[in-house]
């Protein structure tokens, strides 16, 4: 059977009710030790602990269920209170390393990043974000500007972008609703 | 919150990252009591510290930690593409 390397993330958590929500930092740290062998990471804070280890599987279900078992294992043999698991996922181990390689903040457009994605000046995109009901909706707006998700403005251009050659004086159709 | 500097109780590439969290990102490194490990707190008080692996480990270690970062809101890597 092939088997591959599976990330597994357990989060246990008090039952609802529940008195001492503390988790002791030395119990915390036998479980990191426990989990060296499995590449495991542990966070521990007052209210839950989670751990994020790995283990070869088939299948992600089967990665699931040899792990969680195992972190439970190996937190009461570490001393960790038992509470209950309220989270138990696998991602094959390829496929997390390629998340994390990819930034995790979106890539942003300013008004002259904008301008140049739809071929307009920079006071053209203030008009059309202040006119346009279709222009999307800033993600943030500072003192020295608004910031737009870069994959609303590129769509915006696909949308509003006519079929065939521009115009030579007019390179947009965004252009020639100027006048 | 002070936040202590990592040093050489981490290896080189888990340090790269705590300096870049502390530094650009708000979170809070504390060095380990007697044979502990190090925490990383997030920026994000709801979160839980994160463990910090003292020796050198493998590339599936690094990756489980990474994942952990960024699920609880740090941001790496911090360039965009």
């Amino acid at each position: 059977m092939h088997m591959d390397w599976y990330s597994i993330h357990v989060e246990e958590r008090p039952a609802a009710g529940a008195v001492d929500l503390t988790v002791d930092e030395h119990a915390a740290d036998a479980l990191m030790e426990l989990l060296a062998e499995h590449d495991g990471i542990v966070s521990a804070g007052t209210g839950g602990w989670d751990a994020t280890f790995s283990l070869q599987a088939s299948s992600a279900w089967e990665a699931v269920l040899l792990g969680a078992p195992l972190a439970d294992k190996l937190a009461a043999k570490a001393g960790m209170p038992s509470w209950p698991v309220v989270r138990a996922e696998a991602v094959r181990q390829d496929v997390l390393d390629e998340q994390n390689a990819s930034p995790t903040l979106p890539e942003l457009a300013s008004v002259p990043e904008a301008a140049e994605i739809l071929g307009v000046s920079s006071q053209r995109v203030r008009e059309l974000a202040a006119t346009n009901a279709s222009f999307p909706e800033p993600m943030y707006e500072l003192r020295t500007g608004k910031l737009w998700l870069r994959a609303a403005i590129d769509a915006f251009a696909t949308r509003t972008r006519k079929p065939g050659r521009p115009p030579k004086a007019m390179s947009t159709p965004l252009l020639a609703n100027r006048a | 919150m002070e936040t202590d500097r990592p040093g050489d109780e981490i290896p080189k590439d888990y340090r790269r990252v705590v300096r870049y969290l502390i530094d650009n990102e708000d979170w809070v490194y504390r060095k380990p009591h007697g044979n502990g490990y190090p925490r990383l707190l997030p920026s994000d008080s709801a979160q839980k510290p994160i463990k910090v692996p003292k020796t050198p480990s493998s590339q599936r270690t690094y990756g489980n930690w990474l994942a952990e970062i960024r699920r609880k809101g740090g941001h790496w890597p911090p360039e965009r593409k």
